[in-house]
């Protein structure tokens, strides 16, 4: 699912709701029909959240130590941190560099990291907020691809962006917020056409006249 | 980037490296107090060693000092206000002001001690990571009752944390008034509150966003720390050092 909007919108503020970052004042949020304050810590295991600034997200003085920075946060043994750990940096290719400081790496490989850190924790939900945010192209394609394969690994992935050209080909629901509520919901096929109105830029391919065009192509 | 800085954790598989982190604990925090307890003797020894230590782990002297120019400036102004405050023998007078020679020895003794617990900090943080500094802080509070080691071997591994980003979020503040120009304008005062009030918005939003992002880590108090281990030749390293802490002490 791509949650769009202007900059402004509410769409970071809902994202940092679904993982009880931020208490709503009125209503509650629900996962799997249970109020996510049920069990906080659970819900964050469940649902993972990957910043705008992958920066602000590293804790760690190399690639293995941030990654095993959450399952340390839930006391796991030694040994099962070992193992997520190392199919954590195996399912986004950090292998090779895990020993790396993180500042050393580049903007994609960033990124990849602080998916890491998430899937440790073996979450079923995965939030984006701005993944292509400071990426040059070949970032912006390596990011999606990881991105892609895993939700064919059964991850729910949400996305926050402005930016719909980069996504919205693999989109299957596109969300629309104008000033902190949801104002269009539908297939992304739908409602492309209406989102300039919110001011969010329609895709180029779209403009053109050429349909909806995956950025992989 | 933060982790550029002399402030940061450069793993390597050297002898220091690789001491148990409760030995190098307090190896620095003897070396620390001989420092403070030592003449100009003791400092000697003491910045030789550190010198030594500088260059066996490869850290930049150079770029250290330029990583603690501002507090050089402190000192110099710690120098200065001992020069004049203590009495003595005056070598210089200039209206209310006079310089001792016991003022000048004393000021120059206290920044030198200063100067080598600082460079003492860098080799610690450059050789040890947080969590270790963090599990060692914690192991050493442990039997102190009544004292919440957890929370505060976490507080403090979080202020060495924030460091190397206070340290370039100062620069990039510093490069972007440069750029437009703030050399030009001479009042000291004025320059300080430019710098220093987007500097702690920064310092702000960043603790936030790291905040947030560890939250959603599950951040807690109790975590799975990393496995300390003390193996023959921490204890050969701690032998010596104790031995190094005497020497200063005495000297």
């Amino acid at each position: 699912m791509v949650i769009g909007g202007q900059n402004g919108s509410g769409k970071t503020t809902l994202c940092r709701h679904l993982n009880g970052l931020l208490n709503p004042t009125s209503g509650e949020v629900l996962l799997n029909g249970e109020s996510i304050q049920k069990d906080i810590r659970k819900t964050r295991q469940t649902v993972g959240m990957v910043f705008q600034n992958a920066d602000m997200q590293i804790v760690g003085e190399t690639v293995y130590s941030d990654i095993s920075f959450g399952p340390e946060n839930l006391s796991l043994p030694r040994d099962e941190i070992n193992n997520r750990v190392d199919a954590a940096i195996n399912d986004v290719g950090l292998t090779a560099l895990r020993d790396h400081k993180p500042h050393t790496l580049s903007g994609g490989e960033k990124r990849k990291l602080a998916i890491a850190g998430i899937l440790v924790m073996l979450p079923r939900v995965i939030i984006f907020d701005e993944p292509f945010s400071n990426l040059d192209y070949p970032g912006s394609r390596q990011v999606l691809k990881q991105i892609i394969n895993l939700h064919r690994t059964g991850h729910t992935i949400i996305i926050i962006t402005h930016e719909l050209e980069k996504v919205i080909a693999q989109a299957d629901r596109l969300v629309v917020m104008q000033r902190g509520r949801i104002v269009q919901s539908g297939s992304p096929a739908g409602i492309i056409m209406d989102v300039e109105q919110y001011g969010i830029r329609m895709p180029c391919s779209v403009k053109l006249g050429k349909g909806v065009v995956s950025w992989l192509d | 980037m933060a982790g550029l800085n002399v402030f940061v954790r450069d793993r390597q598989r050297r002898f220091i490296d690789q001491i148990d982190i409760r030995c190098k604990l307090l190896l620095f925090v003897c070396l620390n107090i001989a420092s403070l307890n030592t003449g100009v003797t003791g400092l000697t020894i003491l910045s030789c060693f550190i010198t030594g230590i500088f260059f066996y782990q490869r850290i930049g002297l150079r770029s250290a000092f330029r990583e603690i120019r501002f507090f050089l400036i402190l000192l110099i102004f710690v120098f200065f206000t001992r020069s004049i405050s203590l009495p003595g023998r005056v070598i210089y007078e200039f209206g209310w002001i006079t310089i001792s020679i016991e003022g000048v020895y004393n000021g120059a003794l206290f920044c030198w001690r200063l100067l080598t617990v600082v460079f003492l900090a860098i080799v610690l943080m450059r050789t040890s990571s947080t969590m270790e500094i963090k599990s060692a802080i914690q192991w050493y509070l442990k039997p102190v009752p009544a004292v919440p080691e957890k929370r505060i071997a976490i507080m403090l591994s979080l202020m060495i944390r924030f460091l190397p980003m206070i340290i370039e979020e100062a620069r990039e503040v510093g490069d972007a008034q440069r750029s437009r120009g703030v050399e030009s304008r001479k009042n000291p005062i004025y320059r300080i509150s430019t710098f220093a009030i987007p500097l702690i918005t920064r310092i702000f939003k960043s603790a936030d966003e790291l905040a947030y992002a560890m939250e959603s880590r599950c951040f807690s108090e109790n975590r799975t720390d990393p496995e300390l281990h003390i193996q023959t030749h921490d204890l050969f390293a701690l032998v010596i050092g104790i031995v190094l802490c005497c020497v200063i002490f005495l000297s």
